[in-house]
């Protein structure tokens, strides 16, 4: 049984591949197109999934789309028919989206794919759900999902039991989450989708003293649900979606590149805190419903580490369970799982340990590229690496580091990381201005030794997927300046041998060196997508001031 | 000659796409201004619910509201 799982035509379109009961490969096409969050048919992604699992296209036996295109016409078609007639800019824009590809979903499917097969339409939010829980450890478990909006679904809960999954209850739009906070995005003058994080991370510098103000657009009730007070947006009325009488509670909006001010971060700080005090809210509310030990969230909200840290300290869950690509790309696999799972009946696959979905790349191929390109480089044996990268690391060197499959969702997870030493004072800066070109106030994260987690941080959890953030013992924070966010906090991936051995072995040698059992992570990029292929971590190599490059078996210097 | 005939070509494939959008752009307003504009007025006489998808009620308990349509056999379908 082959099962092909695709999500696409809003943002970080994707697709996934289950066969032979296994999930074969998941792969977003931004690594592919190198458009970062493309929303384009991810037909190189397709093409990928079924390079990596040797089939064609006529060995796929169903096609699962992750979310029913109809339903959300009918919404967009009623928030214009509200807004009737100051949305017709808007209904200009986005009409030809809607007739040229979003309406005729599975004839685009037909001709790119050039195969006819059925599509099954599994709802967004189902989806979503799917993702995060038929890959979780639980035979049973609480489900929360919250996200900017699906169809008309912008959060929904239920529970999962073996194969199968319900969904009870969910909140419509426009009361969304995420919708508030990528207005909320927009308006400080970050890029929708992208700057969510960032508005995250300046949250940590400000005050909340914005809450009243959101507690006015807020209405929130003691079971999580909340109701947004439309009279502050403009919805489908131009390129704001926050209206005057918002700009008259928190004053104008920040254009893009303008200096962040104390309100911009106060504003922020805000909103974080009012995102954590309603998620925290909605899960105390699903415990309390479910009666469940356990809790699976999934939905582009729970890409918020912050939040999702308060939500494992504050909750009455024992354990909770998060898919790496928490986002619209998870969906893609998420709708593939729940027919082969809860719709066939398949029996449960092993839980994901580790999120390696993507494409490798021999060391044959790499070394003719080296070659090729008249590359200096050396051949290693993998140990003789690892002693050789944590000699170069524990010397305050910034080193590139390409090996193994592409992880699926946002982050890097060392095997196209960017790695560096976590206590040099001088390397958040250092990375932030000459390799990755991106705002000083963002922090960076740490790949830590399971076994060692303890020593260093308060709490003592496993975060395979780097979406949790700990609190640095406060005598350990002049330690690990580099890693260590202003609010004494670090974002944070446990590494065990099980998961990612030589990365293990890498993270030991540099414990053995310098005593910190962890080294500052961040993603193999600059500003544009991760790298994917040798060529483009070559390049990201070649055009910043990255000291050296692992690359499969070998070393590449400046 | 064929670098003119090329040239026209460009030129006319161009132009060709410039008509098709202003086309479409005129067609879609007049489906928004006459099509939308009296189903609004039909909504406004006669039901007022399909007006409701921005509309706050504060009396309201709980904003969860049942989960519909998840059902399994209506995966083939897109509503
Ligand atoms: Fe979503």
């Amino acid at each position: 049984m082959t099962i092909l799982g695709i999500s696409c035509y809003y943002h970080d379109s994707c697709a996934a591949l289950i066969h032979d009961g296994r999930v074969v490969a998941a792969a977003q096409e931004e690594r592919f197109n190198r458009d970062k969050y493309s929303p384009v048919f991810p037909i190189q992604a397709v093409n990928y999934c079924l390079q990596e699992a040797g089939l064609t296209i006529y060995d796929v036996d169903e096609i699962t789309f992750y979310e029913k295109m109809y339903l959300k016409f009918e919404r967009t078609v009623l928030s214009h028919l509200a807004g009737y007639p100051f949305t017709l800019r808007n209904f200009l824009d986005t009409m030809p989206l809607w007739l040229k590809d979003r309406l005729t979903v599975s004839a685009t499917i037909e001709d790119e794919l050039s195969i006819k097969r059925p599509v099954r339409y599994v709802k967004h939010h189902l989806s979503h759900a799917a993702s995060g829980f038929l890959l979780s450890p639980f035979e049973r478990a609480a489900i929360l999902t919250v996200d900017g909006v699906g169809e008309y679904a912008c959060a929904a809960y239920g529970s999962g039991s073996g194969t199968a999954i319900e969904l009870r209850k969910e909140m419509h739009y426009p009361h969304s989450l995420g919708l508030l906070y990528s207005i909320v995005t927009a308006y400080l003058g970050f890029r929708v989708f992208s700057g969510e994080g960032k508005v995250m991370a300046l949250a940590e510098y400000g005050e909340p003293s914005f809450l009243d103000e959101f507690r006015k657009i807020v209405h929130a009730r003691s079971d999580g649900s909340f109701e947004l007070d439309t009279s502050y947006f403009s919805f489908n009325r131009g390129d704001r979606m926050h209206n005057r009488r918002f700009e008259k509670l928190f004053g104008s909006p920040r254009p893009p590149g303008e200096e962040l001010n104390d309100r911009h971060r106060n504003i922020a700080a805000s909103l974080q805190r009012l995102t954590e005090i309603v998620l925290i809210d909605m899960v105390r509310h699903v415990a309390r419903e479910s009666g469940e030990k356990n809790l699976c969230l999934a939905g582009g909200v729970f890409l918020n580490v912050t939040a999702n840290s308060r939500i494992r300290e504050e909750s009455d869950f024992q354990e909770i369970f998060i898919q790496p690509a928490a986002g619209d790309a998870g969906a893609a696999l998420g709708a593939a799982l729940y027919l082969y799972h809860s719709v066939l009946g398949n029996p449960r696959m092993p839980s994901l340990k580790s999120c390696a979905l993507g494409a490798s790349f021999s060391d044959r191929a790499i070394q003719v590229l080296l070659r090729n390109r008249g590359v200096r480089f050396r051949a290693m044996e993998s140990d003789e690496l690892v002693a050789e990268a944590a000699d170069r690391l524990a010397a305050k060197q910034i080193v590139g580091w390409f090996r193994g499959r592409m992880e699926f969702g946002p982050r890097a997870l060392g095997n196209r990381s960017i790695l560096a030493h976590p206590g040099d004072p001088e390397m958040k800066d250092r990375l932030n201005l000459i390799i990755k070109h991106r705002e000083a106030f963002r922090p960076f994260g740490a790949s830590v030794l399971r076994e060692h987690m303890a020593e260093f941080f308060e709490q003592d959890w496993s975060s395979p997927f780097m979406l949790f953030i700990a609190r640095v013992h406060a005598a350990k924070i002049d330690a690990i300046p580099a890693v260590v966010h202003v609010n004494g906090s670090s974002r944070i991936q446990t590494v065990t041998s099980e998961e990612n051995g030589i990365y293990y072995d890498l993270i030991e040698a540099f414990r053995e060196r310098t005593g910190l059992p962890m080294l500052l992570n961040t993603s193999f990029n600059d500003s544009e997508p991760i790298v994917h292929t040798p060529e483009e971590a070559l390049r990201c190599f070649e055009d910043t001031d990255m000291d050296c490059l692992v690359i499969g078996g070998y070393l590449v210097e400046q | 000659m064929r670098r003119y005939w090329d040239r026209f070509k460009w030129w006319s494939r161009r132009l060709g796409r410039s008509i098709q959008a202003v086309v479409i752009t005129v067609l879609l307003a007049l489906v928004y201004v006459i099509g939308l504009g009296l189903t609004r007025l039909g909504a406004e006489l006669f039901s007022r619910r399909y007006l409701k998808l921005y509309s706050m009620d504060r009396s309201k308990g709980s904003l969860w509201v049942d989960a519909e349509g998840y059902e399994a056999n209506r995966l083939d379908r897109q509503f």
